[in-house]
């Protein structure tokens, strides 16, 4: 998928970078099948699996993601983890990253224990632009009535709405599975250009405080505003060589250093 | 006596000067760049300077090289009603009769780090980068080599001597520059205990909150205002922005301050801060965000309220005037830098020139007969103001030369006044062209060339302004660890024999 088609694409979800990282972190998947490994009160429906005792402010919600066209598909999985007014990004183990609703931006390195804080005027220094909405529910909600509504059906544990939408160009197209009780895609496809890009739900599952403290406690915390006085630290001279906290005109960048768009935007 | 021989002199010369004007085409001298300046030749002439300042107010800008002066000037000018094109402005402290260049480095680095540079401003011993006012034997990040090298601070000597002792920070308090002023510790990332090594628990260094807070009655600061309050509560403890404390031993500093002073008071928001009752309280404690306080430009963005560098600073002095034996205050606008290593240039600006804002605000609110005014910086940054822009030119925006066209480079595309030698803004592969860009939007990075993943200071000489006694020793080109000693002998503080 090319960089202006993902370009397209984000104005539509929030995790425009976050695609192609997976693809750099994760390569070529097979398609992901639902396992059996359901535990508690556990459902199961065509792929997804999922527990009703779910809360829209409290879940784990596993994605799988796929992108390409006929003759090659990428895939890998996405997990969100939703804690009240904390949203957390994983897609691979080297890092993962949580949005918060104040703006803030926080990404863990679990292996060494660190974490970097970018305060929404952090990010907005470096012309950052973040629909905060959009990160915590993939699709902006407010978007919703921009696309034609279709029908409601009775899906596993959730009731799912449909919506359609086809760009005044006739060059994108999205169908959309929309959990309205979650505010969270069922399944979402968009079409470009001969292009596919599809998120979808494969697993539900209620979260605790504990398990949400395990993603976030005992990191070693620097605020992104002393990177540079900090640049003698082991740990932030490792990671500037490896592009993670290196921003550039994006603000994000791979496992390898590669610049993802994510956000960025220069106000034309 | 010198002041005075110097002034006769300069006198003589002007008269000699005045003899000679008489062939100057007039031209020439109703120019109004002829009469201001030779206006102000004269008005230095017969300049007098006292020896003794009661009260010294120091001001810190973080990173504020010479570069940063001419854009915030130029940027503040720009905004002000019937400008000549801003570039005539002058920042409230440009105005100051005394001036100086101040060499930065640091005894183990060309390009200076803010702990080794305050370090010199506030105890007269240039340091090693990343230490706060123990000298170079230390080694950085062990304590036990700390032991026996701390050195003596301007807000030790000024207490010892009966003044009461204010410190202002835009940044963490806790961070470098406020915190070279009050505490002593081998590495400056000490800020609660909770970044303490064992070696350092083991060897008994205390925090660098600690410091701030646990100090002798004697020895405490009357005022002390900024950010870093996450350095002060306990972990379990979360404040009134939802952010958790960062101490581990369960201490709440906080409530030390209010407990351990008489009349002390703390607050964390405008709101409070705004309510001080000034004359029935003798130790206040403001800390108004968890890490540092908000730039400028985002300043009404914040979620508790608070305060600008200006009204921190006129409080601040109206706390400290009731005692009459004087004052030091140490005002640090510290997020210029922060602006700068982003490579975001309005930010860094903004803060600039709400450091002249605040600078302004202790002129008015202080006697000039008696209050020594110092504003300098700690190091500078690469920051650079290129082109041939015309006169008038959007300081933030792109070059235009002189007869109005856009200025392009040789890759046939238009760039900006203002950029970067190294940071985040830097081009890998093809610039981006700006031509359809808002350059002068408040989130614009600013190009730049060597990609680093941060903007670095500089090593140039950053500058010293002064007005008030004393500012007479002002004047030259120093090393940073004398303004200790002009602060030291203006001030009489007893840290040598003047």
């Amino acid at each position: 998928m090319s960089r202006s088609t993902l370009k397209s694409v984000s104005l539509f979800l929030g995790v425009t970078g976050s695609l192609l990282m997976g693809n750099l972190l994760l390569g070529k998947l097979a398609m992901a099948h639902a396992q059996s490994d359901s535990q508690g009160h556990l459902h199961a429906a065509g792929t997804l699996i999922c527990d009703s005792a779910a809360q829209p402010t409290r879940f784990q919600a596993s994605y799988q993601i796929t992108a390409g066209n006929d003759d090659k598909v990428q895939a890998h999985q996405l997990i969100l983890t939703r804690f009240d007014d904390t949203i957390i990004y994983q897609r691979g183990p080297v890092s993962y990253e949580a949005w918060q609703k104040n703006g803030e931006y926080i990404r863990y390195f679990p292996e060494q224990n660190r974490s970097i804080s970018y305060r929404r005027s952090d990010l907005l220094a470096l012309n950052i632009h973040t629909d905060i909405d959009k990160q915590f529910h993939l699709i902006s909600p407010a978007a919703l009535s921009q696309f034609d509504k279709g029908e409601q059906h009775q899906a596993a544990c959730f009731t799912q709405q449909r919506y359609s939408h086809t760009s005044k160009s006739q060059r994108q197209s999205l169908a959309l599975d929309w959990i309205d009780e979650l505010g969270l895609p069922a399944s979402l496809t968009i079409t470009q250009s001969g292009q596919q890009l599809n998120y979808r739900l494969t697993k539900l599952t209620p979260v605790s405080q504990q398990e949400f403290n395990l993603l976030t406690s005992g990191y070693q915390d620097l605020d992104f505003a002393d990177v540079g006085d900090s640049e003698s630290d082991p740990f932030i001279a490792k990671m500037i060589t490896q592009g993670f906290i290196q921003h550039g005109s994006s603000g994000f960048y791979s496992a390898d250093g590669k610049q993802l768009e994510g956000g960025h935007d220069h106000h034309h | 006596m010198m002041i005075k021989r110097l002034a006769a002199l300069i006198s003589c010369s002007l008269v000699t000067m005045a003899a000679n004007s008489a062939v100057l085409p007039s031209v020439q001298t109703d120019s109004h760049w002829y009469k201001e300046s030779a206006e102000r030749v004269s008005n230095k002439a017969t300049l007098e300077t006292k020896a003794k300042a009661k009260n010294v107010i120091l001001f810190v800008g973080d990173g504020m090289g010479i570069s940063t002066l001419t854009a915030a000037r130029i940027y503040q000018g720009q905004q002000l009603a019937g400008n000549q094109g801003g570039e005539e402005n002058f920042l409230s402290f440009e105005k100051f009769d005394h001036t100086a260049l101040v060499k930065t480095y640091n005894t183990n680095q060309q390009t200076p780090d803010s702990a080794g540079t305050m370090t010199a401003i506030a105890t007269g011993v240039k340091s090693k980068a990343g230490v706060l006012s123990v000298s170079e034997q230390s080694l950085r990040g062990n304590c036990l080599s700390s032991k026996g090298n701390e050195l003596v601070t301007l807000v030790d000597l000024a207490n010892a001597k009966g003044l009461s002792t204010g410190v202002v920070s835009t940044a963490r308090i806790t961070h470098a520059t406020p915190a070279a002023t009050y505490a002593n510790s081998p590495e400056r990332n000490w800020e609660a205990d909770s970044n303490l090594p064992a070696e350092a628990v083991a060897n008994e260094c205390k925090d660098i909150a600690y410091q701030m807070v646990m100090r002798d009655k004697d020895n405490a600061l009357t005022v002390a205002l900024g950010g870093g309050r996450r350095a002060f509560i306990p972990e379990t403890v979360t404040d009134g922005e939802n952010k958790k404390g960062k101490r581990k031993d369960g201490l709440d500093l906080t409530k030390a301050w209010v407990e351990n002073f008489d009349n002390a008071a703390y607050v964390w928001n405008s709101e409070e801060f705004d309510a001080i009752d000034v004359a029935a309280t003798d130790h206040l404690l403001g800390l108004f965000n968890s890490s540092h306080m908000e730039y400028e430009a985002d300043r009404a963005d914040d979620v508790g309220g608070e305060p600008s560098l200006t009204e921190m600073t006129a409080k601040s002095i109206e706390m400290l005037k009731k005692n009459d034996n004087g004052y030091l205050l140490i005002v640090e606008s510290g997020r210029i830098d922060h602006g700068h290593h982003a490579g975001n240039a309005k930010r860094a600006l903004a803060d600039a020139v709400e450091l002249s804002n605040a600078v302004k605000a202790a002129v008015e609110n202080t006697d000039p007969e008696e209050t020594l005014i110092l504003v300098t910086a700690d190091h500078s940054h690469v920051f650079t103001i290129a082109g041939y822009p015309k006169r008038g030119n959007p300081i933030l925006g792109l070059v235009h030369g002189v007869d109005g066209s856009v200025s392009t480079a040789l890759d046939g595309k238009p760039y900006t006044t203002l950029g970067y030698t190294n940071g985040p803004g830097a081009v890998v592969g093809n610039r981006d062209d700006l031509s359809s860009v808002d350059t002068q939007d408040k989130d614009f990075m600013q190009q730049s060339l060597i990609p680093m993943g941060s903007e670095t200071h500089a090593g140039e000489d950053i500058s010293l302004h002064a007005t008030g006694p004393g500012a007479n020793l002002v004047q030259g080109v120093m090393e940073q660890n004398v303004i200790f000693h002009i602060i030291n002998q203006a001030q009489a503080l007893g840290g040598t024999k003047y």
